[in-house]
């Protein structure tokens, strides 16, 4: 013991070791476990993979029972086969030849799962129940099914078969430390005191999920869910808005869930309900083992091991690696914590060393034994601690970052709580603003670039608003947890167990475990990560480089290239080429009332396009009525198609000839109407476009003769062609500009982004599409109509009466 | 004669002047943009002619040319037999703004078209020969015959425009020598070809060459076709075509009159000119790029006629030439080593369509530097530094360029040119915007190019000021910023030259003829 000053919280009572009394060991620990059936429950989780590891390397005679439930088409035998692959079971599956003779000899794999713990064998001699829910808010009625009925109906099975046995088994039960909830100072290794009952809150608890669902039911509910869901989808359809809704209720039905069970174990003194589930089962477990011996094992914080089976051993993240790995990135810029609150870390292999020799043990039936594993109270880690040796470990190994070069390390001044949650706050407002300048700014690379940094924000900011609102309760807890008993079973080891089953928490330095062990551990999967995508790039890859076919190659081929046209192929719209086909007629004074006519109509056109494109097409095609359609036809292929053409994009006929050459069927699908799209006629095979209808003089009504095609209606369109052409839409290409085009652009295996809009760039980085820009600059501007029929003077010609009603004039 | 001439001012003949210490900036004109640069002392300046005062009459120079023509029965005597006659009429790629006026086109084939019906005539059609340029709008059609020709003849159907890509074209000529053309124009009795042309290269046989199928043309033009064989396809078809041609010699003013001090020199230039200079400038710099085409398109300007001669077309053509030579001829003493040009806004061959680099290419390669009498005024070896034109901006007319540029040339050989030609030639899509669309023939880059052939080998560099380095390097050229940076670019700056152009004048080295 060292002669400095002893600042450590259990050295603040002046005496060092009170000599608890409790069940000690007397023996090694195989001998004290020999031929004896340790049934555990959540061996494939972190604590339980390396109990069973230790029980099956230094507890040669032990053999383990494992609880495990069946997951999808894999039996519980596959799943503990396929756990024993892990490279820590390697040498003791080779000393005994096989994975399979392994668990024949060692293991008995009893399949089942909580609540519906299946018959335990009678044979057993202890029951080690390490399993819990592994996410701190999970929804209320999740929190008790796993942590309380869960562990009721484990030690019911368990007297059942002890009493078919008649042996007595000793129940060891892994809660948490944190079961102390918000209570201050020192707490004892005891039963918590508290006036709960944990059946009424049980029964409560599981009652409210049916109370929910009704909720969610309800008729104004579902008109907010879908209406938000329409903002979103209502160009794209009806039955997206539906799917949509669907999962917005199912959502906020989890939401409200978790809410609850935060603010009920909140109402009693607890941090959240995890703690609060697992304090009910400590109540539990001492009510039906009031017969039988029972021990309750309370970790504290669990992080990697410090020895056993090699410094740094983890699986998974747990608490602190996304705090850690975010800080090593540069994304945490403070945090709310008290800089001289204690964390308590314990390693893994200490806990699981503790736990064994507590299942050795033989404590008396009715006086349950608990002990707390941690570090707080005579090894204590402070908050500024944790952050200096975080800091000089990325100081000294800092993550690579790829073209950014290396993150900047944020300095935290720990601030308060407050202070972070006034920035952010504000960083809130600031992306909401942000925004709602997005929305009404037109596409160009500002939004682009505006969007992606917006992006960026709200997952920093989604992630902090998680972490922050999770860990807040214990970064600023005053807890001191007294580990005196576990101090005391320590001793109690043999001599020749210590080397391997050592759980003294404060015989290690923090700088070594932190900056030696468990930092290095835990980022080096994400280095490993980084160094693969570096060398693979994240790059979107559905603009797939096309190869002509080989000569005289004449099978049809399965794929389409499908092409939209308004913004993709051309920069035009159905009002301008409305505008081309009837201004050039009329004299000056009609041009003008017809304009005029038109600006008026344009806000009411607008809102009917925002509502429904369908109907926005509609609108315009009305103007139509009268137009001699065979007229029209042939003033586009003299008078307009250099209009048309000029503003073609040169990319896209290069993508659509190169499709062309690859034997590919190339398809264009629009609402423009057919008559306009005749110029581009010999690039495509098949034109779906918008057909008016005629009367028997050949005139159009005003009307088209079958919906247009938007949305939805083209992505089921497609499914009937690749089904009656035998197409792979797998293999297949799509081209579009807008969030409206979602639907069928989902539907092909090579999806491209071209132009895009806001909502459809999110879409396309969230789906790894690639996003292109193809512009066309014509050399007429936007003013300047095609030129009117020629008019001639010689009235014998028939033709020349008609040839100027091409659309309704004079 | 009657003399119907205003007492004008003759215009002055092209001239040479040695830059000395007096002399100021000159400017140098790449369309729209008028740069004004100091060129070294020492520098041989190249001055045209400048524009002629239009002083003769169309109508009775016509008139007399055809009662009177070259080599041939006048032209009534030829219609007298004729049963089926076809007036062809050449292109309007005139690289010149359009003309105001009445078009000297039309009132040729109108008096041919007085004659005709004198000798009674039914059967008549005009066609366009237009080779492997693209279609002419109703506008440019109505613009080249005038309006009395284009109403009485359109309606009826009657103005075709040659496809070099159909299918109805007959073969004419020996049975060795046989050459697919328009089909109307074999089958007629009488072909009158008219041509009003400023330029040397488009006389005598150019309109038969421009109605002949594409195989011919590509042949004559194409990667292994020999020199001269343009000319020879002309003389063939001249023999094997009942041809009576007619030429008028123009002198079309490049600029419009407001900006006509360009073509003058700078010293003579005042305070008007200068002021307008400046307007000129501000608005070049500030105007996009759309606005500055249709600023310089919708400008017109006048036409004088030089000359008019009918008859026997390859004897026509000479004497146009002559005269379009003797207009433009500037007697230079010395050859330069390192050439500075400007460049017009128009080429020839992409009239309404912005300049790209190909047609710039073309005008600087084939046009500057193949203006002269036979010894080009830039010794082989030597370096050709061109302003303008390079920004890689394509017209729709023009997709076949855009994706020559992009596409075939970067880093091409020989065998790659060849190949690409043959798929560029049986792509469908071009062949439809050809036939149906507006744009040139798909060939018409490859042929461009080869034109430029002799320029780029005989040349050390090509240096272009101001234009995109990726466009530059895909040609084969080189890149500058300033003149100041092409001349040190250059090796041997010793005996520089600039030709002052628009219009271009045809440089004759009497001494080393």
């Amino acid at each position: 013991m060292s002669l400095t000053v002893d600042r450590s919280p259990a050295g603040s009572f002046g005496v060092r070791q009170v000599a608890t009394t409790g069940p000690e060991l007397d023996g090694r620990l195989k001998d004290l476990l020999d031929g004896q059936l340790i049934v555990m429950t959540g061996v494939t989780g972190f604590i339980g993979e390396q109990l069973l590891w230790k029980i099956l390397t230094e507890l040669p005679t032990t053999r383990a029972g494992v609880i495990v439930r069946r997951k999808g088409s894999q039996t519980a035998e596959d799943r503990v086969l396929s756990l024993l692959k892990k490279k820590i079971f390697a040498d003791v599956v080779a000393a005994a030849g096989s994975r399979e003779e392994l668990v024949a000899e060692r293991i008995v794999v009893i399949e089942g799962d909580l609540p519906n713990v299946p018959e335990l064998p009678e044979d057993l001699d202890v029951v080690l129940h390490c399993a819990g829910d592994v996410s701190f808010d999970p929804p209320i009625d999740q929190a008790f099914t796993t942590n309380v009925i869960g562990t009721q109906r484990l030690m019911e099975r368990m007297l059942e078969a002890t009493a078919r046995s008649g042996k007595t088994p000793h129940y060891v039960h892994v809660s948490t430390a944190y079961t102390a909830g918000r209570r201050r100072g020192a707490i004892p290794e005891a039963a918590h005191v508290h006036d709960i009952d944990h059946r009424v809150e049980t029964a409560r608890g599981m009652e409210l999920r049916a109370v929910v669902e009704n909720q969610s039911r309800t008729s104004e509910r579902l008109t907010q869910l879908r209406e938000e869901a329409e903002v979103e989808h209502r160009q794209a359809g009806l039955l997206t808005t539906a799917d949509d809704t669907e999962r917005r209720r199912r959502a906020w039905v989890e939401e409200e869930l978790v809410k609850a069970g935060t603010e009920r174990a909140r109402s009693l003194g607890w941090t959240d309900v995890y703690t609060f589930t697992k304090a009910l089962a400590e109540r539990v477990v001492a009510e039906i083992g009031a017969e039988i011996p029972v021990s309750v094992v309370r970790p504290a914080i669990v992080e990697s091991s410090w020895k056993h089976p090699y410094p740094g051993w983890i699986e998974g993240f747990k608490m602190a690696e996304p705090l850690i790995l975010a800080y090593g990135r540069g994304d945490l810029p403070e945090f709310p914590a008290s800089p001289d609150s204690v964390v308590d870390i314990v390693p893994c292999d200490i806990v699981v060393n503790a736990t064994l020799a507590v299942c050795a043990t033989r404590p008396e039936p009715g006086k349950p034994e608990f002990y707390h594993l941690n570090s707080g109270a005579r090894n204590p880690l402070t908050f500024s601690e944790l952050y200096s040796h975080v800091r000089n470990y990325f100081l000294a190994h800092p993550f690579s970052g790829g073209d950014k070069g290396i993150p900047k390390l944020p300095v935290w001044k720990f601030p308060g709580a407050a202070a972070v949650e006034k920035v952010l706050t504000s960083t809130e407002r600031k992306h909401k603003i942000g925004e709602a300048v997005l929305r009404r700014m037109p596409r160009g690379t500002t939004a682009k670039a505006l969007a992606k940094t917006l992006d960026k924000t709200r997952t920093r900011l989604d992630f902090l608003h998680k972490y922050l609102g999770l860990y807040n309760e214990y970064a600023q807890s005053e807890l001191h947890f007294v580990d005196d008993n576990t101090l005391r079973l320590h001793h109690c080891l043999h001599a020749d167990d210590v080397e391997a089953f050592a759980f003294d928490s404060a015989a290690y330095d923090w700088t070594t475990y932190l900056e030696e062990v468990h930092c290095p551990s835990i980022t080096e999967p994400v280095r490993r990560m980084d160094a693969l995508r570096r060398k693979r790039g994240n790059r979107a890859t559905t603009m797939k480089p096309l190869t002509p076919r080989a000569e005289g190659e004449d099978t049809p081929s399965d794929v389409v290239a499908v092409f939209d046209l308004d913004g993709t192929v051309m920069t035009t719209n159905v009002v301008e080429q409305y505008l081309w086909a009837r201004l050039p007629e009329l004299n000056t004074g009609q041009k003008i009332a017809e304009v005029a006519s038109l600006v008026k109509a344009l806000p009411g056109l607008l809102r009917a396009d925002k509502r429904d494109r369908g109907g926005f097409l509609r609108a315009v095609y009305r103007r139509y009525e009268g137009a001699d359609l065979a007229a029209l036809e042939s003033y586009v292929d003299h008078q307009m198609a250099g209009h048309i053409l000029e503003r073609l994009a040169p990319d896209a006929v290069r993508r659509i000839r190169d499709h062309r050459a690859a034997g590919h069927t190339t398809i264009l699908i629009t609402g423009v109407a057919r008559p306009l799209t005749r110029p581009l006629a010999p690039l495509f095979d098949v034109v779906v476009a918008a057909d008016l209808a005629t009367d028997r003089n050949g005139r159009c009504t005003g009307y088209l003769a079958t919906p247009a095609l938007v949305g939805e209606s083209r992505a089921a369109w497609l499914n009937h062609y690749a089904t009656l052409h035998g197409i792979d839409l797998s293999k297949s290409f799509a081209y579009a500009d807008s969030h409206s085009d979602l639907p069928w652009l989902s539907v092909v295996g090579h999806a491209v982004a071209v132009n895009p809009d806001i909502p459809l760039m999110r879409a396309a980085q969230k789906r790894q599409w690639t996003t292109v820009d193809w512009e066309s600059t014509p050399q007429t501007p936007v003013w300047v109509m095609p030129p009117a029929r020629r008019r001639h003077t010689t009235d014998t010609d028939t033709e020349s009466r008609d040839h100027a009603d091409h659309l309704k004039g004079e | 004669m009657n003399d119907l001439t205003i007492q004008r001012p003759v215009a002055r003949p092209g001239f040479v002047h040695e830059v000395n210490e007096r002399t100021p900036a000159l400017a140098v004109q790449t369309g729209s943009a008028v740069h004004l640069e100091r060129f070294p002392i020492g520098t041989t300046v190249v001055y045209p002619a400048e524009p002629t005062v239009p002083a003769v009459l169309a109508r009775p120079a016509i008139r007399e040319a055809l009662t009177a023509p070259v080599d041939s029965e006048p032209l009534a005597t030829r219609l007298a037999g004729a049963k089926k006659v076809t007036i062809v009429f050449g292109d309007t790629t005139a690289a010149v703004p359009a003309t105001d006026g009445v078009a000297a086109r039309g009132q040729a084939i109108e008096e041919i078209l007085t004659l005709a019906a004198a000798a009674g005539v039914d059967d008549l059609a005009l066609v366009c020969a237009r080779g492997l340029q693209r279609r002419l709008t109703e506008d440019e059609l109505l613009a080249a015959l005038g309006r009395r020709v284009h109403e009485s003849f359109a309606p009826l159907g009657l103005i075709s425009q040659h496809d070099a890509e159909a299918d109805d074209l007959v073969t004419v000529g020996d049975s060795t020598d046989v050459v697919a053309i328009n089909r109307r124009v074999a089958e007629s009795d009488l072909v009158v070809t008219v041509q009003a042309t400023d330029s040397r290269s488009r006389t005598g046989s150019h309109l038969l060459v421009e109605l002949a199928g594409v195989s011919a043309l590509a042949a004559v033009r194409g990667h292994d076709a020999e020199a001269g064989a343009e000319s020879a396809l002309g003389e063939r078809l001249a023999a094997a075509l009942p041809v009576f041609a007619v030429e008028i010699a123009l002198d079309s003013h490049p600029v419009t009159d407001q900006l006509a001090f360009l073509t003058r020199r700078e010293w003579e230039w005042g305070l008007k000119e200068k002021l307008s200079l400046k307007a000129l400038q501000t608005a070049d710099q500030w105007l996009p790029a759309r606005s500055r085409a249709r600023m310089l398109q919708q400008m017109t300007t006048t036409t004088a006629v030089l000359a008019v001669s009918a008859g026997a077309p390859l004897e026509v053509g000479a004497r146009s030439r002559e005269v379009l030579v003797a207009k433009q001829r500037v007697i230079v003493g010395r050859q330069v080593n390192t050439l500075v040009t400007g460049l017009p806004q128009v080429s020839a061959h992409g009239v309404g369509a912005w300049l790209n680099p190909l047609l710039a290419a073309h005008l600087a390669l084939a046009e500057v530097d193949g203006s002269h009498t036979g010894t080009p005024f830039l010794a082989d070896g030597g370096d050709l530094i061109v302003f303008g034109g390079a920004e890689p901006r394509y017209h729709h007319h023009h997709t076949a360029t855009a994706d020559f540029v992009s596409q075939v040339l970067p880093g091409v050989d020989a065998a790659a040119l060849a190949a690409a030609e043959r798929r560029f030639a049986t792509d469908s899509w071009y062949r439809h915007l050809y036939q149906h669309g507006e744009a040139h023939h798909a060939l018409q880059p490859f042929h461009l190019w080869y034109q430029t052939a002799a320029a780029r080998q005989r040349l050390s560099s090509i240096i272009w000021v101001g234009g995109d380095r990726e466009t530059c390097a895909a040609m084969g050229f080189r890149s500058a910023t300033t003149l100041a940076d092409a001349l040190e670019m250059v090796g041997d700056s010793s005996a520089l030259g600039h030709l002052h152009n628009p219009p271009l004048p045809i440089v004759d080295l009497v001494d080393q003829r």
